[in-house]
């Protein structure tokens, strides 16, 4: 019977009609036992400055914290990368940013100002927001600066575990097929969570069926996918409600992988220049550290993973579809 | 930050080039061919650095605004670039050029071409960063990659709203290979912006090879010809002189011997937060500098000296208002 549903589920995944509820989550087809909540927190915006890089390596070797990736457009990857070197199994992707949106402190793209002209401001930086991206820039320019970025990559000795996007501008229809090809193409997984998507305290702002038409053809390639983001999960306020939220969040998760994202930041002034959102993102390093977080995270039995056994999992299925 | 000794055999080089006509010391200064009278002693304090991170952009709005220093120029390819065109917008008057940048020398902190790693690779290092030194551009670098990232980086100035005073070149790459500076001046004279190349008595710059200092003027002079102004001297070994008893004294000993004519006194003001640190090991002659251009005994030397200080914009002005290049041509 459960072999039947599984073949249902299949055609409907095929046919792009995903049978929500019916199939087993990514989690179990995975390996991981029915009923397993799997979660990665992730550190977004390594590179970014050393606050950040100095944030990220302080989660993950103090806290909670089990990935993160880096903004390879950015002055302070040199840091981040020799950290890498030194700790070959961090769980490190590439941050793919194609905005630069803070006031004074700016990047423009690895492809050149002139490759990509549809990708920069006046100011020879990228565009400060995801809607001028998206008015601006051609999927080929897209792409070229994606392979740029991973050229950059490569070349700092990072071969990253997956991609992942800054501000989600390459989940947009216009370039989520390019985003997702070049992960195809060169085997490394591609965030874009396609299971059931449970509901946090920021909504994706792209509808459910979309995402799971397109993880469709991730995992049919042969790349592991997650059944959910969690963004801003702890959201703001005072650091007792945040940290309140992030434990409610963690207990009332649904099932699969779940992937947290956070921005974890040692706060110097430096930071405070840069832009205005420092005392949050202290407060998330915090929590990444909270010993109440942990506790939660061992009383609700949540397995904590990363994306390199993600797709060392996905891989010992092999052609599995 | 500077190795200008380059400077001399390069020039010497183009000088050949260019058949080796010298000009005698006898001749008028360029501040008097500029039209300052004779004898005037005229000095750009000039800030090198400008946009490398914030603690150089607040040390250089300090020394421009509170200090004695009148001039500088920005590094486009680095991240602190918006903050200091945003001063520079604002107070349009500031003398800001383009700190042509073909180096990322700073271990935890670099930045790469504007043009972009994969068009111009062979100013690159095998991470996609610009080289972390003069010599490997000078080994690397194809001279059309150097040209294209020339006004990549000058375009960028002016595609963000200013109008470039000046070009130099950061730690003198421009200055260090023959084919470089080529393009260089080329480019200045094409978009009509001045160059940083001294040529007139080079007191203190033309001191480390005396023998080559003819041919250097011939250079300059090919700059002057095409229409740009030229200055007399520059004094780059500042940033060699580390505590600030040093740089104050020997700074005073450049303003009270100088000779007359126009001389660029280069200075990297910074002011140092507990991170630049992290970026670089240079705070202590950086701060030094902001600290000497702030000094009230520095203001006062040039008080008595009689010392005109004056800006890129200010040559450029002067220059533009002199007939013709041919016709100003006395040889």
């Amino acid at each position: 019977m459960r072999k039947l549903a599984g073949a249902i589920a299949a055609l409907a995944w095929l046919i792009g009609v995903p049978a929500a509820g019916a199939e087993a989550t990514y989690a179990e087809r995975l390996g991981w036992p029915t009923g397993s909540r799997v979660v990665i927190f992730h550190v977004d915006d390594a590179g970014l400055c050393h606050d950040a890089n100095m944030g990220a390596i302080d989660a993950i070797e103090n806290g909670v914290a089990t990935s993160t990736s880096v903004m390879m457009p950015c002055p302070c990857v040199p840091e981040i990368a020799a950290y890498a070197k030194e700790h070959p199994d961090l769980d490190v992707g590439m941050h793919i940013t194609l905005t630069s949106e803070w006031p004074e402190y700016r990047w423009g793209p690895l492809a050149g100002r002139d490759t990509v002209p549809g990708l920069v401001d006046p100011d020879g930086a990228l565009w400060r927001g995801v809607l001028d991206v998206a008015s601006h820039a051609e999927p080929s320019e897209v792409e070229t600066e994606i392979r740029a970025q991973l050229a950059h990559s490569r070349a700092v000795g990072i071969e990253p575990t997956h991609l992942d996007t800054h501000m989600g501008v390459v989940l947009l229809p216009a370039f989520i097929n390019r985003y997702m090809t070049i992960g195809i193409e060169e085997g490394i997984p591609v965030l874009v969570p396609g299971g059931h998507i449970q509901a946090s305290n920021r909504r994706l702002p792209f509808p459910s069926w979309y995402l799971r038409w397109k993880t469709a053809r991730l995992w049919n390639a042969g790349l592991p996918v997650i059944d959910t983001l969690v963004l801003a999960p702890a959201g703001n306020g005072s650091y007792e409600d945040m940290r309140e939220r992030l434990i409610a969040v963690i207990r009332g998760l649904r099932p699969g992988i779940s992937q947290f994202i956070v921005h974890c930041t040692q706060t110097t002034e430096e930071f405070g220049r840069i832009g205005g959102s420092g005392s949050y993102r202290l407060a998330e390093l915090r929590l990444m550290k909270d010993p109440a977080i942990k506790q939660a995270i061992v009383d609700e039995g949540v397995i904590l993973t990363t994306w390199r056994e993600l797709k060392a999992r996905r891989d010992g299925l092999a052609t599995q579809r | 930050m500077a190795d200008w000794t380059r400077l001399v055999p390069t020039m010497c080089v183009i000088a050949l080039v260019g058949a080796g006509a010298c000009t005698s010391a006898e001749e008028p200064t360029y501040a008097e061919r500029l039209g300052w009278p004779p004898g005037s002693k005229v000095v750009i304090f000039h800030i090198d650095d400008a946009g490398m991170c914030h603690d150089a952009n607040v040390g250089t709005i300090e020394a421009l605004e509170k200090g004695v220093s009148t001039s500088t120029s920005i590094m486009m390819p680095c991240p602190w670039v918006p903050e200091f065109v945003e001063y520079v917008k604002a107070h349009p008057d500031v003398d800001a050029g383009v700190h042509l940048t073909f180096t990322s020398e700073w271990d935890p902190y670099r930045w790469y071409p504007v043009s972009g790693p994969s068009n111009v690779p062979t100013l690159c290092d095998q991470e996609g960063y610009f080289w972390d030194g003069v010599s490997d551009v000078v080994a690397n670098g194809n001279a059309d990659e150097v040209e294209r990232e020339i006004r990549a980086q000058v375009d960028r100035a002016i595609a963000m709203g200013i109008k470039p005073t000046h070009l130099d070149s950061h730690m003198a790459t421009l200055f260090s290979s023959p084919l470089f500076f080529h393009r260089y001046m080329k480019v200045g004279i094409e978009y009509g912006i001045p160059v940083l190349a001294p040529g007139g008595h080079l007191q203190f710059i033309g001191q480390d090879m005396p023998e080559l200092n003819d041919q250097i003027r011939f250079i300059a002079k090919q700059v002057w010809d095409a229409g740009l102004p030229v200055i007399d001297d520059a004094v780059a070994a500042t940033y060699d002189w580390k505590s600030f008893d040093e740089k104050k004294s020997k700074v005073l000993n450049v303003l009270r011997t100088m000779k007359p004519g126009i001389t660029e006194i280069i200075q990297h003001c910074t002011r140092p937060s507990p991170l630049f640190e992290v970026i670089s090991s240079s705070s202590q002659t950086r701060l030094n500098d902001l600290l000497v251009a702030l000094d009230p005994e520095v203001r006062k030397v040039i008080e008595e000296e009689g010392i005109i200080l004056t800006t890129w914009r200010e040559l450029k002005t002067r220059r533009d208002a002199l007939p013709t290049p041919s016709a100003t041509q006395t040889e």
